[in-house]
């Protein structure tokens, strides 16, 4: 009977000021949130503050407003002298004699020294909000029957309803119970039905990481941040700042957008990043949208807040949708290979060209011969580029031959970074195509050794539209046009890029740009995607619905594949790149073969152990030799060692990474020989998984480096992932992990380790516990081929000795 | 996950890890809110509560409460609503003992 009694409380019609937790709707007892305009009443439940303030701050709302019919109207909660309405601030104090109180904020109002003089005991100031409950003078508590009545909703309940509120406003505690909202996504499939059902299991794995993205931004929110002002070459207002916690899972990226406060002032000013933190210093510097009102007298005190933009991932959902709706968007045959139903084979009716090899670049050798052929005939190709093979140079090949002996029409190429963008965009420049670099607006201000090709530049060195550069010229200089003068600046802008971008052979963008509103109306035909294994399959979609008859992925699943940060997605397999799926479906990539980076001796391991000993040398140890070295490799035809070390790695001050000290030490006398013996710092890469030792490293080097500080920063230290794609002559590895029983972390990762040791082109050299990195399997491997090579080694650098250890038997492999 | 019942209460307060989050959450929330005015300044208004209002509240107690006006204001002219505060309030008995010491002189 009682709970008959229960579920009638709550199933009648209740009025809109009802609790939206508990259905309590007595108007003394409930409050509204003035930003969600929802009401929460005073009492507990069974946790342990009001709904109104578990609500208040699981949604980050501060401002209240009281129930007509209670006591006091329909008041704002305010402080009476300053107005503020934060109720995490207020509180409130008696007069001296009369029986009157008034609500005054805490900072400052009640801390003000006038008042002193007043009516006021500001010594008698109480919070508004005490033992996680408004007072209940002001807002009552419902009673204990009424909240026996009321809904029961745990805490748990309560922040799964505020979770499902960000997305859908008027969702209900029924909601909670229906299926879908708190289980386990769908994994993705090797075959699909059609593309709907494609669409149905990628479209909530690309939410699920949307909103991971978001809250992580969100909660980025930095304080206490001292500001330097300067003005940029293109007159905008630039703030320059250091951010105390960057040893975090969130990487700022130029050109991701973040607002910058005065509390002070209450100034709010958005912007994008054009610096982030690397070796030359620890700034980040953001390029303001608007000079009006910056507060230039004020440099303390500022808040840095990350603004999340659904961009990229809108575009990636939109694409999925076209996919599904329009047949124009893939060509059947693409359509049913994506989604893994048999097609019989096709070949495509082209000429072949008479020469392979393109102008501007060099000659192939048999593999790219192979694979330009291979590709310009079939309608969908991938490409395995391992390191050093010339997989940039083979995609600018095809392209070239795409638009000038295929004539396919325009070219959309891309990458899922604008690195590789850019870097394929220069080989395909130099071949002598019309190439356009489709930037983003917020990245157009990020200088590129391609920024002459970037579709912003093109426009502005147009000769043909002296109004456009008139507007140009003025903005330039002051920064800001009158409304009208933007107005038909903007016009003309667009129609400027229309053109260049309809003249044009080749367009190369991310793919995620590749979904930029300029592109909308535009058909391509044939499709090159570069580092297409490092793209989810959502990210790589936005560019192949724009018609793809024609797609050719390049990448190495060999390689890091694509980042993502929900873990749920990831498991999900999101993290799998459409370049991978397509091999398990038994594409079968062509791979180039001949590696033009490494030495010999470097390149024998991971061809043995990544590519089934197949990749073959295009260079020979004589031309990757290093003469003069101040210090002997152990053996002296092979450029590489295992430095064995036993220091303890340590939890690092951010209490989310690791570092280690000896191995610090080491590196430096390491990096230190090299630079003695001639080697330029620029030519030196240090890499180490661990964020916590890289910025450990780049201290430790500065202060203790026994040459000139100036050329220790020139090293570039950073983590595998930003080594990937690139390239340096000696490389320094430094592990980090040392550990008994907790595992090498990072480390684990097959192709972190393949990426690491194919970095270098004339050196390697890996610190390392080999107690702790031989219990897994692969890095006993490792370990057991340089001790083979004799070429473990501890001891003085001068004097290095074979080291005898025995490893640890490795753990079956767990993953 | 304990079930603990309050002694005060029947509602049977439950503890868990987001209860504990929105406890460090709200602890959060107070002092960021406190950190980002310490530089504001804000002009002294005049806070006088005006005579014509104060005549108008009646002196009349009950046992467990008293009378309180609220000095609020109602687009920018100063307001008096009233408002009950239990005599548990330590300020509310503190005032109720001084007007009574005065009654008796
Ligand atoms: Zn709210
Ligand atoms: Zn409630
Ligand atoms: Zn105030």
């Amino acid at each position: 009977e009682e709970e008959e009694d229960e579920d009638a409380y709550y199933t009648k019609d209740l009025p809109e000021y009802a609790c939206r937790y508990c259905g309590i709707h007595d108007p003394n007892c409930v409050v509204m949130c003035n930003t969600t305009r929802k009401w929460f009443c005073n009492g507990r439940g069974n946790t342990s503050g009001s709904h109104i303030i578990n609500h208040l701050v699981r949604a980050k709302c501060k401002e209240v407003t009281l129930h007509r019919d209670g006591q006091l109207g329909d008041s704002v909660l305010e402080c009476y002298n300053c107005g503020c309405r934060n109720v995490f601030l207020l509180g409130f104090i008696p007069a001296k004699a009369d029986s009157v109180v008034v609500l005054l904020c805490r900072q400052p109002c009640a801390n003000q020294s006038s008042l002193k003089d007043m009516n006021w005991d500001a010594s008698q100031w109480q919070p508004l909000i005490h033992d996680r409950c408004f007072l209940s003078w002001l807002v009552k508590i419902p009673s204990e029957e009424e909240q026996l009545r009321a809904r029961q909703i745990t805490a748990q309940q309560i922040n799964k309803l505020e979770e499902l509120w960000k997305e859908n406003e008027g969702a209900t505690i029924e909601d909670l119970e229906k299926p879908g909202v708190d289980e386990e996504p769908q994994a993705v499939l090797l075959r699909y039905e059609d593309a709907y059902q494609y669409q149905n299991i990628f479209g909530p794995l690309v939410k699920l990481e949307a909103d991971y993205d978001r809250k992580l931004k969100e909660s980025q929110t930095q304080g206490n941040v001292t500001v330097r002002w300067d003005i940029g070459l293109n007159k905008k207002r630039i703030a320059h700042f250091q951010l105390p916690k960057t040893d975090s899972d969130m990487k700022l990226m130029k050109g991701d957008e973040i607002s910058l406060r005065h509390l002070g002032t209450s100034w709010e000013g958005k912007g994008h990043v054009v610096k982030v933190p690397d070796n030359l210093s620890d700034e980040i510097a953001m390029e303001l949208r608007s000079s009006a009102g910056v507060p230039l007298e004020h440099t303390r005190n500022f808040q840095v807040d990350f603004v999340w933009k659904s961009t990229s991932f809108d575009r990636m959902q939109s694409s999925m949708k076209t996919f599904a709706v329009d047949e124009a968007s893939v060509s059947a045959y693409i359509y049913h290979r994506l989604l893994g139903h048999e097609v019989e084979e096709q070949t495509l009716k082209i000429n072949l060209p008479k020469r392979f090899s393109a102008p501007g670049l060099p000659e192939l050798n048999h593999s790219q011969v192979y694979a330009v052929k291979t590709v310009l005939q079939r309608p969908l190709c991938l490409i395995q580029g391992p390191p050093g093979t010339g997989k940039t140079v083979t995609s600018a090949t095809i392209v070239y031959h795409l638009v000038k002996s295929c004539g396919q029409g325009q070219v959309l190429v891309c990458a899922p970074s604008n690195i590789a963008v850019d870097q394929l965009t220069e080989k395909i420049h130099r071949t002598g195509l019309k190439v356009v670099r489709l930037c983003a607006k917020s990245r157009e201000a990020i200088d590129s050794n391609v920024s002459f090709l970037s579709l912003h530049n093109q426009v502005r060195s147009m000769g043909s539209l002296p109004e456009l550069q008139k507007l140009q010229q003025l903005k330039d200089e002051t920064g800001e046009l009158s409304s009208n003068d933007e107005k038909r600046y903007r016009a003309l802008k667009r129609n400027a890029e229309r053109e260049l971008l309809q003249h044009a052979d080749v367009i190369c963008s991310t793919c995620v740009g590749a979904g930029d509103p300029r592109l909308v109306r535009f058909r391509f035909r044939s499709i090159l995607i570069d580092e297409s294994t490092q793209a989810t399959e959502p990210e790589c979609m936005v560019p192949v619905v724009l018609g793809a008859k024609q797609l050719i992925l390049v990448g190495d699943h060999c390689q890091l594949g694509p980042v993502v940060m929900c873990k749920k997605a990831a498991n999900a397999g999101l993290a799998q790149s459409l370049f991978e799926r397509l091999v398990v479906l038994g594409i079968r990539p062509i791979r180039l073969q001949v590696q033009y980076r490494m030495h010999p001796a470097l390149s024998a391991f991971p061809s043995n152990i990544f590519y089934e000993g197949s990749l073959q040398n295009g260079v020979t140890a004589g031309e990757r030799m290093r003469k003069g070295l101040s210090f002997a490799w152990p053996s002296p035809d092979k450029p590489m060692f295992f430095y064995k070390t036993s220091g303890q790695e340590e939890i690092a001050s951010s209490g989310t990474s690791y570092l280690n000290r000896t191995e610090a030490a080491v590196v430096e006398r390491i990096t230190t020989k090299f630079l003695k013996s001639g080697i330029k710092p620029e030519q030196i890469g240090i890499i180490t998984p661990y964020e916590g030792q890289r910025s450990y490293l780049v201290q430790y080097m500065q202060y203790s480096g026994s040459l000139h500080s100036k050329l220790y920063m020139e090293v570039e230290i950073a983590s595998v992932d930003a080594f990937q794609g690139r390239e340096k002559d000696f490389i320094i590895l430094s592990c980090v992990r040392a550990n008994e029983h907790q595992g090498i972390g990072f480390l684990n990762d097959p192709r972190r380790l393949n990426v690491a040791l194919t970095r270098a082109r004339f050196g390697v050299i890996i610190v390392g516990s080999p107690k702790a990195l031989s219990k897994q399997p692969l890095w006993n491997h490792l370990l057991t081929y340089f001790k083979e090579q004799r070429a473990l080694v501890e001891g003085p650098l001068g004097n290095l000795k074979e080291s005898l250890m025995q490893f640890s038997k490795p753990r079956k492999l767990t993953n | 996950d304990s079930e603990v019942y309050t002694t005060r209460s029947q509602v049977r307060r439950a503890h868990c890890v987001e209860d504990d989050d929105f406890q460090k959450a709200l602890d959060a929330i107070m002092s960021e809110s406190i950190q980002s005015r310490k530089q504001t300044v804000v002009v002294q208004h005049d806070m006088t509560v005006p005579v014509s209002v104060k005549k108008a509240m009646s002196k009349e107690q009950e046992a467990d409460s008293m009378k309180f006006a609220l000095l609020t204001k109602k687009g920018n002219k100063p307001t008096l609503r009233p408002l009950k505060i239990p005599v548990s309030e330590h300020f509310a008995a503190g005032l109720r003992d001084r007007t009574q010491a005065e009654e008796r002189r």
